[in-house]
């Protein structure tokens, strides 16, 4: 089960997630990421403190997503990812790809 | 010294992928394994069922199974995933590749490739028009 918490921060998209990401919910990130973006919102923070849980599936949905934002001169950057999800963040190399910080704050600053 | 076998047949439908996740965690807290050893196996689980599920079954997998049979060898805890598509060893793919740029990564591959990863001696068999996927987890304790 994922919730989705979506709220603006001045120029940023803040995308909260809580929960497990995997092949049943992925989707459900990837549809409220892609509705943020197609709207117009193309500075994205991705919070991920409370994923305690991600697989290959979720990988695939913020890749795509972080794609569909660069198309868009925009940018979709991760905050606060739990150990376990930064463990396949780097197995999968996405690490240098994503632009990712420790600090909620720090994110939504870098824009 | 293998001790009893746990074994969970479940129709081949994405929903059920939790259902396995949620067994598989249940058998590796019983044996002793630590948290991260259960997120890996868990995770493992996952990313081959999922692949059952979508590329064995084409998402139509409701008159099929996934079976799951776990068993502690010593120190050890040994899955094994059975389902009945196609004749197909996930061990043969390449693996994913770490890529310099976004547009360079394609979807796909990752799920077998944190499977390599997180468990040890994999193997596969295809026996009485199944195929067979096992892995190891050593038991620790974090």
């Amino acid at each position: 089960m994922v919730d989705i918490l979506v709220s603006e921060q001045g120029q940023v998209t803040l995308v909260q997630v809580q929960g497990r990401v995997d092949s049943m919910t992925a989707n459900q990130l990837g549809e409220a990421l892609t509705k943020e973006i197609d709207g117009g919102s193309i500075n994205v923070v991705l919070d991920l403190s409370s994923v305690d849980y991600m697989s290959s599936a979720g990988l695939r949905e913020i890749v795509t997503a972080l794609k569909k934002a660069k198309r868009a001169t925009g940018d979709l950057r991760l905050a606060q990812p739990s150990d376990r999800v930064r463990e396949v963040l780097e197995m999968a190399g996405l690490d240098t790809i994503f632009r990712i910080y420790t600090s909620q704050a720090e994110a939504v600053g870098s824009f | 010294m293998s001790s009893q076998q746990h074994t969970l047949r479940v129709p081949g439908e994405l929903p059920q992928i939790q259902v396995l996740c949620d067994f598989v965690m249940n058998v590796a807290q019983t044996v002793g394994m630590g948290d991260d050893g259960i997120y890996h196996c868990q995770l493992s689980v996952e990313e081959i069922c999922t692949n059952i599920v979508e590329h064995g079954y084409h998402f139509d997998g409701a008159g099929k199974s996934i079976e799951i049979v776990c068993e502690q060898i010593e120190d050890r805890l040994r899955i094994s995933i059975w389902d009945e598509a196609p004749a197909f060893n996930p061990l043969l793919r390449p693996d994913s590749k770490h890529h310099a740029s976004l547009d360079d990564i394609m979807p796909g591959g990752w799920g077998i490739f944190f499977v390599k990863k997180f468990m040890a001696n994999l193997s596969y068999r295809y026996e009485n028009n199944r195929n067979g996927l096992t892995m190891e987890k050593i038991i620790t304790k974090d």
